[in-house]
């Protein structure tokens, strides 16, 4: 009945062979469908969709690159001649495009580690900005001058990377110097109730407000402040003045650095011993 | 107490409204208002006036003040309580209540607390086709904030405190809302509750004239988790239903959070 299997169609190839080629062509359309689908179901929120969809239609092909290289020798085509010619084509490549290749290597990892996203402040490399785009090949950040910074992905994975907003909440700190004359528990509880009147000065992590050192010049006063992620420059900058301004109108001063020289003349005019 | 002034129509009416603990008091007014207005609501002054573009709205107090251009001529005026996630905006979408005491609930037990929210309100302009807009948001509340988790990936909350009260307590309702928050308890052993995280969206806000409420629920899965969800009911009858500013298409987000890092 199946006989009609044996019979060559051409040179040495028979329908059989023909039938397995077709059955292995759709079976690997069927797998790369699969694949693909379920590849852009797990990373739909990891990657942004214009690079999913690069990965997709690379696995896409790749799988029926070797789908068609199987398939080659059954339907009596030689590929060990086009796997050389393409082996050699590759390695020219390889050599021409080193850098592009690393770049893409690396943008596929960055992808699947996540270090950053976009609208994060980051800083790669010394360069401080928020990202605008994650590409397969580059990723641009815009500083906070406003300017577009485009930096190679082999970069950006290789270098150490400091993301500001990759968490909900921030730590700022800042020193107040106060004199020695002044009530250090009174001034405390000036930036305390600074801090509690300021809303996103957070109730947890509680701020901290504590004498840190006892300085030449001033007691200082270290204040330790949690703000969110996103707003904790501007709470910084406006706590700051307030503070300043709060302490003055308690009628404690900051003061500037001061030293108090002693000439010999004015020590006897004193009647002090002058100390070596 | 309300007192409206004049009352024709198109002529700009003036009411005032204040609130004295203890006092019983007039009904809020809520609206729908004629324009054009003017409001004193305690220490907040509210004027819609007519100009030749349209109406001018603004807001004074002494937090600052808010003017907007209306463009159009006609359309009634209201407010209304939202949810209280809009001051200062874009920083949180859950309310953090914490309670002054611990609340211990008895295992496989249901109980029931109130406690008070705080309010915002939107004062909203509304003409019968075109719907509504809400031109302004404020609160007499205090706006603090809170992390609920841990620095590494937990939750920045909008952060009240409220006592814990059996029965309503007497609140001004400009400034706080009831919240009966039911406590389930599925655990064969005593829990103890110190506070709640509540979602922006799905919360079912109704207003009436001396009150603002708000009914939710707390179910205790384990030592360290719980999740919270709100009930579509008013504290009493005759409450209207609040605007809602926070709406969600998916079913599943509605009002639900849950609370992995203890409650």
């Amino acid at each position: 009945m199946f006989e009609w299997l044996d019979h060559t169609v051409y040179s040495n190839v028979t329908w059989f062979d023909l039938i397995v080629a077709v059955l292995i062509y759709f079976a690997a359309l069927l797998a790369s469908k699969i694949l693909t689908l379920q590849l852009r179901r797990r990373f739909k929120d990891k990657i942004n969709k214009e690079n999913l969809e690069l990965l997709a239609k690379a696995l896409s092909y790749g799988i029926m690159i070797i789908a068609i290289v199987w398939i080659l020798p059954t339907i009596g085509i030689e590929p060990s001649g086009l796997i050389v010619a393409g082996g050699i084509v590759a390695l020219a490549i390889g050599f021409a495009g080193q850098s592009i290749i690393g770049n893409l290597i690396s943008g596929i990892f960055l992808m699947g580690e996540r270090p950053i996203k976009i609208g994060d402040l980051v800083e790669i490399s010394g360069n401080l900005g928020f990202v605008e785009d994650i590409h397969i090949i580059s990723t641009s950040i815009r500083t906070l001058e406003g300017n577009f910074i485009r930096i190679p992905n082999e970069t950006v994975f290789s270098s150490s990377i400091t993301n500001y907003t990759s968490t909900p909440v921030r730590r700022f700190e800042y020193v107040v110097g106060i004199r020695y004359a002044d009530d250090a528990v009174k001034a405390i509880q000036v930036i305390k109730d600074i801090i509690n009147a300021h809303p996103l000065a957070l109730v947890n992590p509680a701020p901290h407000v504590y004498v840190e050192n006892l300085g030449d010049n001033s007691v200082d006063i270290m204040v330790r402040i949690w703000s969110p992620s996103t707003e904790w420059f501007g709470v910084k900058m406006e706590l700051l003045w307030k503070i300043k301004t709060a302490i003055e109108e308690a009628g404690i001063e900051i003061p500037f650095p001061q030293r108090v020289v002693w000439f010999g003349a004015e020590e006897e005019n004193n009647g002090r011993a002058v100390s070596p | 107490m309300a007192k409206e002034k004049g009352g024709a129509v198109g002529a700009s009416r003036h009411i005032s409204w204040s609130y004295r603990e203890g006092k019983k008091t007039e009904g809020v007014p809520w609206g729908p208002h004629n324009l054009p207005l003017s409001l004193d609501l305690a220490g907040v002054s509210i004027v819609v006036e007519k100009n030749e573009h349209g109406f001018l709205y603004r807001r004074n107090s002494s937090g600052g003040s808010v003017e907007k251009a209306i463009m159009g001529d006609k359309g009634s005026f209201y407010f209304n309580p939202v949810e209280p996630l809009h001051v200062p905006a874009g920083i949180s979408t859950q309310l953090l209540v914490e309670f002054d005491r611990p609340v211990v609930v008895e295992p496989r037990a249901s109980k029931e607390i109130l406690v008070t929210f705080p309010l915002e309100l939107a004062c909203v302009i509304d003409r019968r086709r075109a719907g509504k807009h809400v031109l302004d948001i404020f609160s007499f509340c205090r706006s603090k904030f809170t992390l609920y988790g841990n620095v590494r990936n937990g939750l920045v909350c909008k952060y009240w405190k409220s006592a814990v009260y059996a029965s309503r307590p007497p609140v001004n309702p400009l400034e706080k809302g009831i919240l009966k928050i039911e406590i389930q308890n599925s655990l064969g052993r005593w829990s103890e509750v110190h506070r709640v995280v509540l979602s922006a969206f799905g919360m079912k806000i109704y207003y009436g004239p001396d009150l603002v409420s708000l009914n939710a629920a707390i179910k205790i899965n384990s030592d360290l988790n719980a999740e919270t969800n709100f009930t579509d009911r008013p504290l009493q009858s005759g409450m209207l239903k609040a605007l809602e500013q926070f709406s969600s298409k998916l079913l599943s987000q509605q009002g639900r959070t849950v609370m992995e890092e203890g409650y």
